[in-house]
């Protein structure tokens, strides 16, 4: 009790210090701004350790109170108020009302991106930082902020790339037929509609901590939409437009190697079925688990020049991608698998450098002199980049810039711009099948 | 470390495609025969392109609806870039994501086509290169995907072995004609001298 009281003042004055030159005020263990009715968060309680039943980098979290009837309004800027971190004032990108209690709203600031989404009883967040990673659920226990820090892969993981266990498994059935578009109106839509395929396991883990399976993969999807909107070069437009068409629970088991999705994905009358009736130009599976625990994920990559088909209608059929729902090495697993089937490759030491669909399209990693290190969503934890490495919700693209705490521009002109291949065959990609105008935020309340 | 890690795995996975399944999601009402071969697989310079020929031959009785077929892993042991080339309808190239990546190729012809017939063959065609990376001895290999049972598992997958011509295999220096005869009177040296002890010994121990 003592240690507590002595680590609370001790983190009081810190706060207390460093928030003097910002013009806020501290209160208990949360920062509150010089303008709280503008906060994001009412009140911070205790930090406490995440229970061992915490996802994967789940570090230290808060008991949090939300103010929602700011949020509500859907107001043009949010405080940003995290524990040990100077308030950060974050700019609507995007908000939307979802009824009484409920909306979505995004945003960012020069350093952190967030989106906050409600719905009666439950409250998210996805809060992205230049130096720190966060969430915020609404379990049994309460709602909580939680930060998560991502390891380095363990020693000895070089043999463990794959081994004889990374063996593909096939689909459920044989003796389907070959996929095939739906016949819908012949306009040239800009939208690109997805997919959300997931398994019992996926919604049985969700549903034991009270969180709502539907707005969680809304949530998934318009955290993307946020990495899209981040990753937009500044007066141009947004490099993607997404819509989640659908979101669903399939038969196939939580079982088996990611290979075998991607093939069950593109063969299976389940999931080929529900993307025909959707019309999904993407088609995204979450599982809970991994048969090889160092796999977080696989999507097919297109072009690689004459090789393999190029983003176009040869391709759509694997615009498929499989992804554990959280993993031990990357906060982004989905918005990174969802890169791939763009066209957008890892960093270039992490990457066969002979297959990119354009000569630029990488990822990108900065150091901030040699203090801390930043990467990008398609990035991998180089080596060289200092620990922890933090992931950014963004795709690389040397004209933005995260510039609090420190400035890492995200990344290199004609070398390192995985959000330019984005932009140039999003319109591609929402051609995969023709829309039918279905906006599924709209219904799952 | 990393390199020998990938040259595990590329071996393992060569046992991975074509070994048995432990389990089983996938079932091939027929015999398919899966062959490859590569022109040239020998002395191969990073850059020189390699023609790759895979066929899937449906030996019978029923015809196959879906056919997924798979390759051994990689990183960056092949250029995939220009110059490369392909005749493949059907193929993608997945990346997994993990601790570290690799790519694979998968080729499901009947996702292209209609179900092979018995007694059709579809062909896939690819051309690349090795690159500096590879090793001196890369194994290749092209299988049904491992879960997957048909009626005759024994012609499920077929294996290349890439050989590149400019690296030259490792001397140990200590077995150059100069450190053998250095060893050698090292040698005659020691023996020499136990022989002298020996007989030294003997000569005291007699009364």
């Amino acid at each position: 009790m003592i240690l507590r009281l002595l680590q609370a003042v001790s983190i009081a004055l810190l706060l207390g210090f460093a928030s003097a030159k910002a013009g806020v005020v501290v209160a208990s263990f949360g920062v509150i701004s010089s303008d709280p009715q503008h906060d994001l968060f009412a009140s911070i309680g205790f930090p406490t350790n995440p229970g061992l039943s915490a996802d994967p980098g789940a570090t230290e979290e808060w008991p949090v109170t939300i103010n929602l009837t700011y949020l509500q309004s859907l107001p043009d800027t949010v405080v940003l108020n995290i524990p040990n971190q100077t308030p950060e004032t974050l700019n609507r990108i995007r908000s939307k009302s979802r009824g009484a209690n409920a909306f979505l709203w995004s945003g960012g600031s020069e350093g952190c991106s967030a989106l906050l989404s409600a719905i009666p009883g439950a409250f998210r967040a996805t809060i992205s930082c230049l130096d720190g990673t966060y969430n915020v659920e609404t379990t049994t226990t309460g709602t909580k902020l939680t930060r998560f820090v991502y390891g380095d892969p363990p020693a000895g993981a070089e043999n463990d790339v794959a081994t004889a266990t990374e063996i593909p498994a096939g689909p459920d059935t044989a003796g389907t037929s070959m996929p095939e578009s739906i016949n819908g109106p012949a306009t040239l839509d800009q939208d690109i509609d997805v997919l959300i395929l997931y398994t019992s396991t996926v919604r049985q883990t969700l549903q034991a901590s009270s969180i709502n399976v539907q707005q969680y993969m809304q949530d998934t999807l318009d955290t993307t939409q946020l990495a899209m909107d981040r990753s937009t070069t500044p007066g141009q437009p947004t490099i993607a437009t997404l819509n989640l068409v659908h979101s669903q629970e399939v038969l196939r088991p939580d079982t088996g190697y990611f290979t075998a999705d991607v093939v069950y994905l593109q063969n299976d009358p389940e999931p080929v079925g529900i993307r025909n009736q959707w019309a999904a130009d993407i088609v995204m599976y979450i599982r809970e688990t991994s048969a090889d625990s160092s796999v977080c994920g696989r999507a097919y990559v297109p072009g690689s020049y004459g090789t393999l088909p190029p983003p176009g209608p040869g391709f759509a059929p694997y615009a498929v991608g499989v992804t554990k729902r959280t993993c031990s090495f990357s906060g982004y697993p989905f918005e990174h698998e969802f890169g791939h089937i763009f066209g957008a490759n890892h960093d270039p030491a992490n990457s066969n450098n002979s297959t990119p669909l354009q000569p630029w399209a990488y990822a990108h990693w900065a150091n901030n002199l040699n203090k801390d290190g930043a990467r990008t969503l398609v990035a991998y934890k180089d080596s060289n980049c200092i620990s922890p490495c933090n992931q950014v919700l963004n795709y690389s693209n040397a004209s933005v810039s995260l510039t609090i705490p420190w400035t890492f521009r995200t990344g290199r002109v004609d070398q390192r711009e995985n959000a330019r291949v984005i932009a140039q065959y999003a319109s591609t990609t929402a051609q995969y099948r023709a829309s039918l105008d279905r906006i599924f935020a709209n219904g799952f309340e | 470390m990393k390199r020998l890690g990938i040259h595990i795995y590329l071996l393992a996975s060569v046992f991975a495609v074509a070994s048995p399944s432990s389990f089983s999601q996938g079932t091939i009402p027929s015999d398919v025969a899966i062959s490859m071969t590569a022109t040239p697989t020998d002395n191969l310079d990073p850059g020189e392109l390699i023609s790759f020929v895979i066929t899937a031959t449906n030996l019978g009785p029923e015809p196959v609806s879906v056919l997924p077929m798979i390759s051994s892993q990689f990183i960056d042991e092949f250029d995939l870039g220009p110059g490369g080339s392909s005749n493949c309808p059907g193929i993608g190239l997945l990346v997994s994501d993990g601790k570290y990546f690799f790519y694979q190729f998968v080729w499901t012809p009947t996702l292209a086509g209609p179900p092979l017939a018995v007694g059709e063959t579809r062909r896939c065609e690819l051309n690349f290169s090795l690159t500096e990376a590879a090793p001196e001895a890369l194994p290749f290999t092209f299988g049904i995907v491992q879960s997957w049972i048909d009626l005759n598992e024994s012609n499920n997958s077929a294996t290349v072995i890439l050989r590149r011509g400019d690296i030259t295999p490792v001397t140990l220096s200590m077995l150059s004609p100069g450190v053998l005869i250095l060893l050698l009177g090292m040698l005659t040296f020691m023996a020499l001298i136990q022989l002298r002890r020996r007989s030294g010994a003997s000569t005291a121990a007699v009364p």
